[in-house]
């Protein structure tokens, strides 16, 4: 009955998030498999939106809070009925699978649900209990249960240690199968790592099957979900996960913002989602922000650049008033210095041993599988895509993203600052995971005008 | 009219030529239509692509279902920190609060044996997360720690309400749980290990951390580092943990041998 509960839990969520991507301008272009996957994460992060912000206003969630969640979506229907009669039958069509990649899907759906299965006889993971889980039973007893959990937890600095300021969507989800089966249970909870692979999956092969075919999407599909530390760590409860698959569809989402201005607002979306994952999803928004413009910009398109302003507003509007609150308790998290221009001199003399700490990472077969050949290879093969906007555009945000994972720990406030980075580089790189198999599948194409970046091209070369 | 002569393949002044030319070996007539070629390459990327994916789903964890088959094998997985737990939950008032001390060395093995333990008996940890207070108290007891989380010699402090916790766990009696003790000398000078029946053991300590008894729980290799602390008091017993009692765990005196727990040696 749990199990059936949490079914249900996770698939209105799910409905949620599908009413919204619905209302985006570019979904009519979308397949059916990559909006189903978009549709999780944004379920996802409207609630941990909606869970912070009746904090900041009620002061904890309650159990109308809760019911509540349901109101703006019930909204936002009205609008979806409307735009479906009006853009009926623009769907991009493609062909049908054969029976190679029917095979291959075959052999992706067992990886998955033998990920799922190992997922659920795991635990939470240390920081999944410490760090996740405690928000999720915080945000879950609210003041319903105990009278100031969610004050005390939030406003006092007793509860440094689990790094109180982290975004809540991902506890937000966890206290919602609880509310949903009445009770604590960390078991259930570990349904949401492989729900996430799952849609990250869904949105890779979904976007990337016009363009390479179906068989070659599901190759890459299940490389992605057979990365070791992939596998790893959606056998338990950490944030890393959810937040990588985010930014695969945020680097999709602007890589659609360069080819097609009715797609402008869905990259809104998609940057705003990042920080409500990860605090780390601030970078990367403003690295997405940045490397579009500068193509935009290359290409002629200034016009384009008013929708930087939609962005930072979006994402102002999705951490800046949880930052804020935080900010008036005592959740501050510090593990890293503020930068300066100190803080950086100082730690100048630690890139050495980041670099090399780095390098053995991300070049070892155990974390990375085969991906550290093969993706070296991909641009090899195909170095002659790197001239196309589209690909210089992820390259880009994945040569930035490994530079922020390697050596951000410049900034570390622990006394070992190797010690910090030895735990926590590899999660950070895993973040670029979806997205450099992304980039294996635009290198090792010849065609990229399936999806829509033509355009593009013309005007970049 | 003058015409040209024919030309012939046999001229052999340009054969001389061409055989010492590695560019005229190159332009061997070898024509690879275009369409060919990128048949080749797009197959050629399929199959590696493929491979790849062969590999690396050849590589993946066998599915662990024999975890949720029965609670015992929680149990057993749980190991010492599982039985603690186990006895907690058996003992322990509703709303009793723990306090755990965890050196944060944690392992691999350690930590899916604290995690199979927390997921089997909830309860018990969970009253530190429904309370008001959950909190490590690193500065009071382990000042030369500089950092609580991820550093050696973490204290983790669980409670249940705002009267404090009722006992103290150490988990990890092993050189991290020794290393715990060496920087808390006033815990170290007394300190009586239980072992049990299945040979792991639960470690005993009379003193008391902030005004509440002490219980470590760990393996056995804790005897050596507990043997170089001063005073250090050792028992053994065969006293399973469902045996115990709070009153037992309340004993101010680091002489616990009326019930049946034995004094095997005393030393410092």
């Amino acid at each position: 009955m749990r199990y059936c509960l949490t079914g249900l839990a996770l698939l209105i969520v799910w409905a949620y998030g599908r009413v919204l991507v619905a209302l985006l301008p570019s979904t009519v272009r979308m397949g059916r498999l990559e909006r189903a996957g978009l549709s999780w994460l944004s379920g996802a992060a409207y609630l941990g939106f909606w869970t912070q912000m009746v904090i900041i206003v009620a002061g904890s969630m309650t159990r109308w809070a809760w019911i509540a969640s349901a109101v703006p979506i019930v909204v936002a229907l009205r609008f979806v009925f409307h735009r479906r009669s009006r853009d009926r039958g623009e769907r991009d069509q493609v062909s049908r699978p054969g029976v190679a990649a029917i095979l291959a899907a075959v052999v992706l759906i067992v990886v998955l649900t033998s990920l799922t299965i190992t997922s659920l006889n795991s635990g939470p993971g240390w920081d999944g209990i410490y760090n996740w889980a405690i928000k999720a039973e915080v945000l879950y007893l609210g003041d319903d249960l105990v009278r100031g959990a969610t004050a005390n937890y939030f406003q006092t600095a007793h509860w440094q240690f689990s790094h109180a300021g982290y975004p809540l969507t991902l506890p937000a989800l966890e206290a919602w199968l609880y509310v949903w089966v009445g009770g604590v249970d960390e078991r259930l909870t570990m349904v949401v790592g492989p729900t996430f692979l799952m849609a990250g999956v869904a949105i890779l092969i979904g976007f990337l099957t016009p363009i390479t075919g179906a068989l070659r999407a599901t190759l890459l599909g299940t490389l992605l979900a057979s990365v070791p530390l992939v596998t790893d760590l959606t056998a338990t409860s950490y944030a890393d996960i959810p937040f990588a698959i985010a930014l695969l569809a945020a680097i999709i989402g602007c890589a659609r913002w360069l080819s097609d201005d009715g797609a402008a607002y869905d990259c809104v979306i998609w940057l705003a989602i990042l920080p409500l994952i990860k605090l780390e999803g601030l970078f990367y928004a403003a690295v997405l922000c940045a490397a579009t413009i500068i193509l935009a910009v290359n290409q002629g398109r200034v016009r384009r650049l008013r929708l930087l302003s939609w962005s930072a507003i979006a994402v102002a509007v999705s951490v800046g008033p949880w930052r804020l609150y935080l900010r008036s308790s005592a959740a501050i998290d510090g593990d890293f210095v503020t930068p300066s221009l100190q803080s950086l001199s100082a730690g100048l003399e630690r890139i050495p041993r980041l670099w090399d700490l780095a390098y053995s990472t991300i070049s070892s077969s155990s974390v990375f599988g085969i991906l550290p050949i093969l993706l070296p290879l991909a641009v090899f093969a195909g170095w002659r895509q790197l001239q196309k906007p589209v690909v210089i555009f992820v390259a880009a945000v994945l040569a930035a993203g490994s530079l922020f994972s390697a050596f951000i720990f410049i900034l570390s406030n622990w006394p070992d600052f190797h010690r910090h980075a030895y735990h926590t580089v590899d999660r950070l790189f895993l973040h670029l995971v979806p997205s450099a198999i992304l980039l294996m599948g635009l290198l090792l194409v010849d065609d990229l005008s399936r999806m829509g970046v033509a355009e593009i091209e013309e005007a970049g070369s | 009219m003058k015409r040209d002569p024919p030309r012939t393949d046999h001229d052999p002044a340009a054969a001389g030529k061409r055989s010492h030319s590695l560019r005229t070996l190159l332009s061997l007539p070898i024509r690879v239509p275009e369409q060919t070629r990128r048949s080749f390459f797009r197959h050629g990327v399929t199959a590696i692509l493929a491979l790849a994916a062969a590999w690396q789903v050849t590589r993946l964890p066998v599915p662990q279902t024999l975890v949720r088959e029965s609670e015992w094998s929680v149990a057993e997985i749980a190991g010492p920190y599982g039985r603690a737990l186990q006895f907690f939950d058996q003992v322990l008032p509703a709303r009793s609060t723990v306090t755990v001390f965890k050196d944060s060395r944690f392992d691999r093995t350690e930590r899916t044996r604290f995690q199979a333990a927390y997921l089997l008996y909830p309860r018990v940890v969970r009253t530190g997360i429904e309370g008001d207070r959950f909190e490590y108290f690193v500065a009071n007891s382990l000042a030369a720690v500089p950092r609580p989380v991820h550093g050696a010699g973490t204290i983790v402090t669980y409670h249940g309400n705002e009267g404090g916790s009722d006992v103290s766990v150490v988990f990890g009696t092993g050189t991290s749980g020794g290393l715990t003790l060496s920087r808390v000398p006033a815990i170290a000078a007394r300190t009586v290990i239980v072992n049990l029946s299945d040979g792991s053991s639960i470690i005993r300590v009379s003193g008391q951390i902030e005004g509440n008894p002490v219980l470590l729980v760990g393996a056995s290799d804790v005897y050596e580092a507990l043997e170089r602390a001063p005073g250090v008091l050792e028992f053994r017993t065969r006293l399973p943990v469902d045996g115990m009692n709070l009153s037992l765990l309340r004993e101010s005196s680091p002489n616990p041998s009326r019930r049946t727990v034995r004094r095997v040696r005393k030393s410092g």
